[in-house]
C-alpha cells in the first residue's frame, strides 16, 4: 500500500504521505483561463497553473491595485483538512492553529489557516511568498483520520480602497464592518462564496472564492462592476512586488 | 428583507438561507401504524404559534433550528441541532 | 412668458441657465433646476393635461411630486410627473392619456357622457355578457393607460447597491435636519434622506425669508455640511419599509437597500385639497403648490387670486403672494371663529378682504373650461354646509388652498406604526410605535418652526437612546396651542357634481354618496368600489377627504371610520430599478470553452451550460446526435458529465449511514465496486438516483443527478445529523470533473494514458478504480449508463481540460467523437435507463419506475422505507414501460408529457422519446396504467392536431437486453 497523498484533488483518507511523486506542473487552467488569453497577458506558473503576472505594466498595476484592481488568484493552493485527526494533525506540524470559528492564523512564510469547523480547516497558501502549493504530510507512518484534498475553487482578489464599493453592490453583508482575517460565507452576485478580508501592506483586500463552475460567471460580473467603478484587471505581480 | 441569525454566521438576510420545512421528531417506527406514519409524513401543523423549523445557511452549509412565531414572523431564537435537547 | 422673481437664496433654479425644450410639439425656454410644471407655469402654460376619466383639463396642483395631470412620457421613459421631471436642453415631451393631443383630444367626450358614467359603472356594465368581455377588454386597453412603452428603447444600467447606517432620518425639513444633526453628534452613523434636490423641507417656501425659518435653514444647511457622521442623500425616495428595518431607498439611478438600526421618520404633512365645484381646473391649487412656485422657481403663481383658508398657514400665505406681487381679491376663512393669532391683523393692515365664516361653493371657468375666472363665494351655515342663499362673486385667474394637512404616514405605517385621530389637530397622530422607530415634525403634530426643531431633537436622542448612545435627558413634546391647523371638513356639495375628492380617477363627492348607499360603508370596500387613493398618487391627495365623507356618512368618528394602509412604493419606482444588474448566475465546466470552439450548441440544463450536441458540416441537428450516438455505438465517444452531483461520505458510520439514505444495500459492498442507488424521501417518492462507489471500507463516493446535487447533499447533511451518524460529507461536486469515455474502443484508447490495468478480469464492468489518467489523478468507474464498454473519469477540476484533450488526441485514431446530453439520453433510452426528474415526477415511487430491485430486503430502515413498504401492498397505478413506434412518417410527432389513450380512455403519458435512434426504429419511455404493461400491446399516443400515433409496448433494454457489450472489444466487433 502506497504511503503517498499526492496534493492533487482526488480526496485521500487515511493514507497521508509526502506530495512529490506526480508533477501536474502546468496542466492546470484557471477556470477564467480563456477569458484572461484574450487580454494577451504576460503569464508565469503559479503551483502549475499559468497565471497573469501582468497585462501592460506591473507599475500601473500596483497604482490600480491600491484603488481598484481584480485579480485572478485561482493557482493559490488551498486545502481542505476534515476529519477527527485534523486538528492533532495540524498541531503535530508545529503550527498555531485558529481558536474561534472563521479565524485564522498565519502559517509563518507559507500560508495561513482557517477554522471552518471543530474538524474542518482550510489551508491556503499564500500569495505573497510565491510558495509552492503547500504539501500536506505525514509525521509518521501511524494512521491518521483525516480527509484531505487540495481545493479546486474560483479565487479571485479584489484590491483597494473602492473595493468595498464592489461589495455594495453585490453582497448583502456589510463587508466594511468585517474584521480583517476572518472568513465570512455568504453570497456575492447571487452565488455563494467566502470572503477574506486583509491587507497587502496597508492596501485593503478580499479573498473572494466561489465553486469553479461559476468562477467565469462570478468573474464577468466582478469585472463589469470594476470596470464601471474605474478599476482594472490587474496580475499578480504587482502584488508581489507590493 | 428579512434577518435571520445563523448560530454559525451571525445575523444575514434571508437569501443565503434555504428554509427546511417544520421541524418533526423522527416517530418509532415500530410502535405506530400505517395511519400514524401517514399522518406523520402528510400533515402540518399550520395553526399560529411559534413553530420550530429548519434552516439552512448555503454558503456554509449549516443546518439549524429556528423557533418562529408563525403569526408574527418573530424568530424567537435559533440553534443548532443537539439530539438529545430537542429530541423529546 | 410671464416675468420671474428676483433671484432668492431659496431658488433651485440658475437663472444664468436657459434650457430650451419642448412640450406638445411647441418650444418653450425654462432655466436649470426648472421641473416641467414651473417651466410652463412660467410660460404662462397653465393647461398640463387631461384627467384620466373625464379628460378634464387640469394644471399644477400640489408641486409636490403628486401632480399626475402632467404625467408625461419623453420617448424612453414614461410615468413622468411634471412637478418632479427636471428639464434638461433637448427635452421633448408628450400628455399622456389623449387622442390627437392635449388641446383637441376626443377622449374628452367622455366628460358629456358623465352622468351615464355612475360609480361602479364599469364593474356592472362589462360583467355580462360573458361573450362580449373580449370586445370591452380591447376597448378599454385602448383608452385606459399612461403612456406607452417603447420597444426599442435601450437598456439603461440601473445597479442596485446595499448600505448601512445605524440611524436613519427620512425627512431633510427642519424637524429631519435637526435630528440627524444631533445624532450625528453622538458617534453614529447616520443617513439622511429627502426626496427633494435640496434641504430644507417647508423651511425652503413656506415663508422662507421670514424668521424663524431663515435662521433655522441657515443653521442646519450649515451643519449638515459639516457633520463627519452624516451622508445626506437628496433627490432619494424612500420607497418602502420593510422587515427587520430594510428600507429601499431609490434615486434616479438606483435602488439602494439600506438596513439601518433605529430610524426617525419627519415625513412631513401632504397638504390637502377642499372639495367644491370644479376643484380641478387649472388655476385651483394648493397654498403650499404656490410657495414652492414663488420660493423655489421664481415663478409668481398668480396675478389676482382668491385664498381659501382654513388655518394660519392659509394667512401667511397671503402676506406671502402679495410680497411677490399677486393681488389678493379676497381670503376666504372656512372657520367661523377666524383667525385667532396676529396674523388676521397683519393681513387686514396689508387691505385685503377677508371673509370669515365663508366657504367656496365652485371655481368659475373660462370658456372651454380649461381656466378660471372667478369664484363663487358663500357663507357656511350651522351644520358647515354652504349657504348658496348668498352668493358673493370675486373675479381672479387663481383659487389658492390652504385648508389642512395629513401626515405623509406611509412609511410609518410600514414600520409598525399606528395612528389615531387627535381632534385637537384634526389630524391623525402616531399612538404606537416600535422601540426603534421616531416620529417628529409635522407628521407627529408639531407645527412651529422652533417647535419642530426640538421634536427633532426629541427624537433623535431617543432613537441614540434606543441605540444604548445617550442616556441624558430628552426634551418633551410642546403641546399644540390655538385653532387647528386642519379644518375637519373642508367638501362641499354641488349638484353639478364636478366637485372632486380624486383627482388621479375622477371620482367627485356623490359617487362615494352612491356607493355608501349601495352598501359600500366600510373604508377598505369603499375604497374597492370607488377606486379612491389607488391611482398613480395611491392617495395622498384624496384618501384622508374619503375617509372624512365616510365618517360622515356613518354618523362615526374618523377613529371608528379607520383609515387605510399605504403600502410600499412611496412613488411609482421603474421596474429596470427593480432589477437591478439582472444577475444570473450560469455554470459552466472547465471544458466549457473547448466545447464552444468545437461547434457545440450549448444548452442550458438546469443553471449549468452543457453541449446538447456538436454541430457537423451539412448535418441536420437530428443528424448530428444519431451521428453521436452510432458513434458510440460502433467506435468510442467522449462526453464532459462534470455537472454530476460528487459527494464524499466517510467515516466509521459511512456504511451504515449510506444504507439509511439509499433503498440499496452497502455494507457488504466490496471495495473497488460500484452500486445502483435509489434515494426515497419520507413519502416514498424517489427523489435520486446515482452510483455509490466504495473506494476504502470506510470511504465511499456517490454521484447524483446534475440538478439534484445540492438538494441532495443538503439532506444528506440534515439526515447526518438526525440519525447521528460518524460521518464526514463533502460536496466535491465543482471540485472534480467528471467525463464519460464509452464505445467499444474505449479500453484500447485509455490503456495508454494511465497506469490502471484495464484488462477487463483485473478491471470488470461496476469495478471502479484510483490511478492517473494523461499524468492526473483520477477515479475511473466503470458504468453502464449509455450501454457501451466505458469508463466515467473523475479528475480534479483545473486538469479536466488536461485529461479531455489528451483523451481526445489520443482517440483520434478510433475515430473518437465528443457527444452531447441528446446523444446521451438516446443511448440510455435504449438501455432502458431511467433519468429521475426526467422520466419520474414528484410521485413516482420505486414500483412504478419499475426499479423495485434497488430495494434492499431486510433492512432495518431507509428514508422513505415505510412508506415503500406501504406502497408495496397498494395496487400500482401506472408503471414505466418502453414504447416502440412502427412507422415514424406521421406529420406530427409525438413529444414528452403527450398523452396515451386506449379505446379513447387515457392510459398514460410519454415521458422521453426518440424519433431517431441508433436501432432504426422510434422509441420511447411512457408510464402506462400496469394492466396495458404486457409486451406488444397497442396504444395511441395524441399528438397535436388531434391525431393519433400508434405504439406498441416493448420490453426495455430496447438495445443489448443482456448486457454483452460490456465486454466487446473494438477487436471482436470488426
Amino acid at each position: 500500500m502506497s504511503d503517498v497523498l499526492t496534493n492533487s484533488g482526488v480526496g485521500l483518507r487515511r493514507r497521508m504521505v509526502t506530495s512529490s511523486s506526480i508533477s501536474d506542473a502546468s496542466t492546470r487552467r484557471s477556470p477564467i483561463h480563456d477569458w484572461l488569453l484574450r487580454r494577451a497577458p504576460q503569464w508565469r506558473d503559479w503551483g502549475g497553473m499559468p497565471t497573469v503576472g501582468y497585462f501592460e505594466s506591473v507599475e500601473s498595476e500596483a497604482q490600480l491595485a491600491k484603488t481598484l484592481g481584480l485579480c485572478d488568484v485561482s493557482g493559490m493552493s488551498r486545502h481542505d483538512l476534515r476529519g477527527p485527526d485534523a486538528e492533532s494533525w495540524l498541531q503535530s506540524q508545529g503550527w498555531e492553529i485558529p481558536v474561534a470559528l472563521h479565524e485564522s492564523t498565519l502559517i509563518p512564510g507559507k500560508g495561513r489557516i482557517i477554522r471552518l469547523d471543530h474538524d474542518e480547516f482550510l489551508i491556503e497558501g499564500s500569495v505573497l511568498a510565491n510558495i509552492e502549493p503547500l504539501s500536506i504530510s505525514s509525521p509518521s507512518e501511524r494512521v491518521v483520520d483525516v480527509f484531505h484534498f487540495q481545493r479546486q475553487d474560483a479565487t479571485f482578489l479584489l484590491t483597494g480602497g473602492r473595493a468595498i464599493e464592489v461589495f455594495a453592490q453585490t453582497c448583502g453583508v456589510n463587508i466594511s464592518k468585517c474584521e480583517s482575517g476572518r472568513v465570512i460565507f455568504s453570497r456575492i452576485a447571487g452565488i455563494n462564496a467566502s470572503i477574506f478580508p486583509d491587507k497587502i501592506g496597508t492596501v485593503p483586500v478580499y479573498w473572494i472564492s466561489t465553486g469553479s463552475d461559476l468562477g467565469w460567471y462570478l468573474w464577468e460580473t466582478l469585472i463589469e462592476i470594476v470596470e464601471e467603478l474605474d478599476g482594472r484587471i490587474i496580475g499578480m505581480t504587482c502584488l508581489l512586488s507590493s | 428583507m428579512k434577518i435571520l441569525t445563523c448560530p454559525i454566521n451571525g445575523p444575514r438576510p434571508i437569501q443565503e438561507f434555504h428554509f427546511g420545512g417544520s421541524f418533526r421528531p423522527l416517530p418509532d417506527l415500530d410502535d405506530m401504524t400505517d395511519d400514524q406514519w401517514a399522518d406523520y409524513v402528510f400533515n402540518r401543523n399550520g395553526e399560529p404559534g411559534v413553530k420550530t423549523e429548519w434552516w439552512y445557511h448555503t454558503a456554509s452549509g449549516v443546518w439549524f433550528l429556528a423557533d418562529r412565531n408563525n403569526e408574527t414572523d418573530e424568530v424567537v431564537r435559533t440553534y443548532l441541532y443537539q439530539p438529545e435537547s430537542t429530541d423529546v | 412668458m410671464s416675468e420671474r422673481l428676483e433671484p432668492c437664496e431659496t431658488h433651485w433654479i440658475d437663472p444664468k441657465c436657459p434650457v430650451p425644450f419642448q412640450f406638445e410639439g411647441v418650444s418653450y425656454s425654462g432655466y436649470e433646476g426648472d421641473v416641467l410644471a414651473s417651466a410652463l407655469w412660467a410660460n404662462g402654460v397653465r393647461f398640463h393635461g387631461r384627467s384620466f376619466k373625464y379628460h378634464r383639463a387640469r394644471g399644477a396642483y400640489s408641486m409636490a411630486g403628486h401632480d399626475i395631470s402632467l404625467m408625461v412620457e419623453d420617448g424612453q421613459h414614461t410615468n413622468l410627473r411634471g412637478d418632479q421631471l427636471v428639464i434638461r436642453p433637448g427635452l421633448n415631451i408628450r400628455a399622456v392619456n389623449t387622442l390627437g393631443g392635449l388641446e383637441k383630444d376626443w377622449y374628452r367626450v367622455t366628460e358629456w357622457f358623465s352622468k351615464l358614467l355612475p360609480v361602479g359603472f364599469y364593474y356592472k356594465a362589462f360583467y355580462t355578457p360573458k361573450w362580449l368581455f373580449p370586445f370591452y377588454e380591447k376597448q378599454m386597453r385602448e383608452v385606459a393607460g399612461l403612456g406607452r412603452v417603447n420597444h426599442n428603447d435601450k437598456i439603461e444600467k440601473t445597479p442596485k447597491d446595499y448600505a448601512d447606517c445605524d440611524l436613519l432620518v427620512v425627512g431633510a425639513g427642519p424637524s429631519g435636519m435637526a435630528a440627524a444633526c444631533t445624532a450625528a453628534e453622538h458617534d453614529l452613523s447616520v443617513m439622511l434622506i429627502d426626496e427633494n434636490p435640496h434641504p430644507g423641507g417647508s423651511l425652503g417656501w413656506q415663508n422662507p425669508m421670514c424668521d424663524p425659518s431663515r435662521n433655522a435653514r441657515s443653521e442646519y444647511i450649515h451643519r449638515l455640511k459639516g457633520a463627519p457622521n452624516l451622508e445626506f442623500r437628496a433627490g432619494t425616495q424612500v420607497a418602502g419599509v420593510y422587515a427587520d428595518q430594510w428600507v429601499a431607498l431609490v434615486d434616479n439611478r438606483r435602488l439602494t437597500k439600506l438596513r439601518t438600526r433605529a430610524m426617525v421618520l419627519a415625513t412631513g404633512c401632504f397638504e390637502q385639497p377642499a372639495v367644491f365645484q370644479n376643484n380641478d381646473l387649472p388655476g385651483v391649487m394648493l397654498g403650499s403648490a404656490a410657495q414652492r412656485l414663488m420660493h423655489h422657481y421664481a415663478v409668481k403663481p398668480a396675478e389676482v387670486a382668491v385664498v381659501l383658508a382654513a388655518n394660519s398657514d392659509g394667512y401667511q400665505l397671503v402676506l406671502d403672494l402679495i410680497e411677490a406681487g399677486v393681488q389678493i381679491a379676497c381670503l376666504v376663512d372656512l372657520r367661523r371663529d377666524g383667525e385667532p393669532t396676529d396674523l388676521d391683523q397683519r393681513v387686514r393692515e396689508r387691505e385685503v378682504r377677508v371673509l370669515v365664516g365663508y366657504g367656496i361653493d365652485e371655481a368659475v371657468p373660462q370658456r372651454g373650461n380649461k381656466a378660471i375666472r372667478g369664484a363663487s363665494i358663500c357663507p357656511v351655515d350651522d351644520h358647515g354646509n354652504l349657504d348658496r342663499k348668498t352668493i358673493i362673486r370675486c373675479d381672479c385667474d387663481t383659487i389658492l388652498v390652504s385648508v389642512g394637512w395629513v401626515p405623509n404616514a406611509g412609511l410609518i405605517y410600514q414600520a409598525g406604526g399606528r395612528f389615531e385621530y387627535e381632534s385637537k389637530l384634526e389630524q391623525l397622530l402616531p399612538s404606537t410605535l416600535p422601540d426603534n422607530v421616531f416620529v417628529s415634525g409635522r407628521a407627529n403634530g408639531v407645527y412651529s418652526v422652533p417647535d419642530k426643531v426640538i421634536d427633532g431633537q426629541r427624537a433623535a436622542l431617543s432613537a441614540v437612546r434606543y441605540l444604548g448612545k445617550y442616556d441624558g435627558p430628552i426634551p418633551g413634546l410642546n403641546e399644540h396651542v390655538g385653532s387647528p391647523p386642519t379644518h375637519p371638513y373642508p367638501i362641499f356639495s354641488h349638484p353639478n357634481k364636478k366637485n372632486f375628492v380624486d383627482f388621479d380617477e375622477d371620482i367627485h363627492l356623490d359617487d362615494f354618496k352612491n356607493a355608501h348607499q349601495e352598501g359600500y360603508d366600510n373604508v377598505e370596500l369603499l375604497k374597492r368600489f370607488t377606486t379612491v387613493g389607488m391611482g398613480p398618487t395611491q392617495g395622498k391627495l384624496s384618501n384622508f377627504n374619503a375617509v372624512r365623507i365616510l365618517a360622515q356618512l356613518n354618523g362615526q368618528s374618523i377613529n371608528q371610520t379607520g383609515t387605510t394602509t399605504s403600502r410600499p412604493f412611496y412613488n411609482p419606482v421603474p421596474l429596470g430599478h427593480l432589477a437591478g444588474r439582472r444577475f444570473h448566475p450560469v455554470s459552466r465546466t472547465a471544458i466549457h470553452e473547448w466545447h464552444v470552439k468545437n461547434q457545440a450548441q450549448m444548452m442550458y440544463a438546469g443553471a449549468s451550460m452543457r453541449p446538447e450536441f456538436y454541430h457537423q458540416e451539412d448535418k441536420s441537428r437530428e443528424e448530428a446526435i444519431l451521428g453521436e450516438a452510432v458513434c458510440v455505438r460502433h467506435h468510442v465517444g467522449l462526453i464532459d458529465v462534470s455537472t454530476l452531483g460528487k459527494i464524499y461520505v466517510q467515516g466509521p458510520d459511512a456504511a451504515s449511514f449510506l444504507e439509511k439514505i439509499y433503498a440499496g444495500r452497502y455494507a457488504k459492498q466490496s471495495v473497488g465496486k460500484l452500486r445502483y442507488g435509489i434515494a426515497c424521501d419520507e413519502t416514498g417518492v424517489i427523489i435520486e438516483d446515482g452510483i455509490v462507489v466504495r473506494l476504502a471500507e470506510d470511504r465511499y463516493y456517490v454521484t447524483a443527478t446534475s440538478s439534484g446535487a445540492s438538494a441532495f447533499f443538503r439532506s444528506l447533511q440534515r439526515w447526518a445529523k438526525v440519525l447521528q451518524q460518524d460521518v464526514t460529507l463533502v460536496n466535491v461536486t465543482s471540485q472534480l470533473g467528471a467525463m464519460n469515455l464509452a464505445g467499444p474502443a474505449s479500453r484500447e484508447l485509455l490503456q495508454p494514458l494511465t497506469d490502471i490495468d484495464l484488462s477487463p478480469t483485473s478491471f470488470p464492468f461496476i469495478g471502479v478504480r484510483e490511478g492517473n489518467v494523461a499524468g492526473v489523478s483520477a477515479i475511473l468507474a466503470r458504468v453502464g449508463f449509455v450501454g457501451e464498454l466505458g469508463y466515467e473519469i473523475h479528475v480534479p477540476t483545473s486538469q479536466a481540460l488536461h485529461v479531455w484533450e489528451a483523451l481526445m488526441r489520443q482517440g483520434k485514431k478510433f475515430s473518437i467523437q465528443p457527444f452531447g446530453v441528446e446523444a446521451q439520453r438516446l443511448l440510455r433510452l435504449e438501455k432502458g435507463h431511467l433519468i429521475v426528474g426526467y422520466d419520474t415526477d414528484s410521485m413516482t415511487n420505486p414500483f412504478e419506475a419499475n426499479v423495485a430491485w434497488a430495494i434492499g430486503k431486510k433492512k432495518p430502515f431507509f428514508v422513505g422505507q415505510r412508506s415503500v413498504e406501504i406502497l408495496r401492498k397498494q395496487p400500482l397505478l401506472r408503471i414505466l414501460v418502453g414504447i416502440r413506434f412502427l412507422k415514424d412518417d406521421y406529420p406530427h410527432w409525438p413529444e414528452e408529457c403527450h398523452l396515451i389513450f386506449k379505446n379513447g380512455k387515457s392510459v398514460g403519458r410519454i415521458t422521453s422519446l426518440s424519433r431517431r435512434s441508433t436501432l432504426g426504429y422510434p422509441i420511447a419511455m411512457a408510464f402506462l396504467h400496469p394492466d396495458l404493461a404486457k409486451s406488444k400491446t397497442r396504444v395511441e399516443i395524441r399528438v397535436a392536431g388531434d391525431q393519433n400515433v400508434v405504439g406498441e409496448v416493448s420490453d426495455m433494454p430496447f438495445y443489448d437486453p443482456d448486457n454483452q457489450r460490456q465486454e466487446i472489444t473494438k477487436k471482436e466487433l470488426l
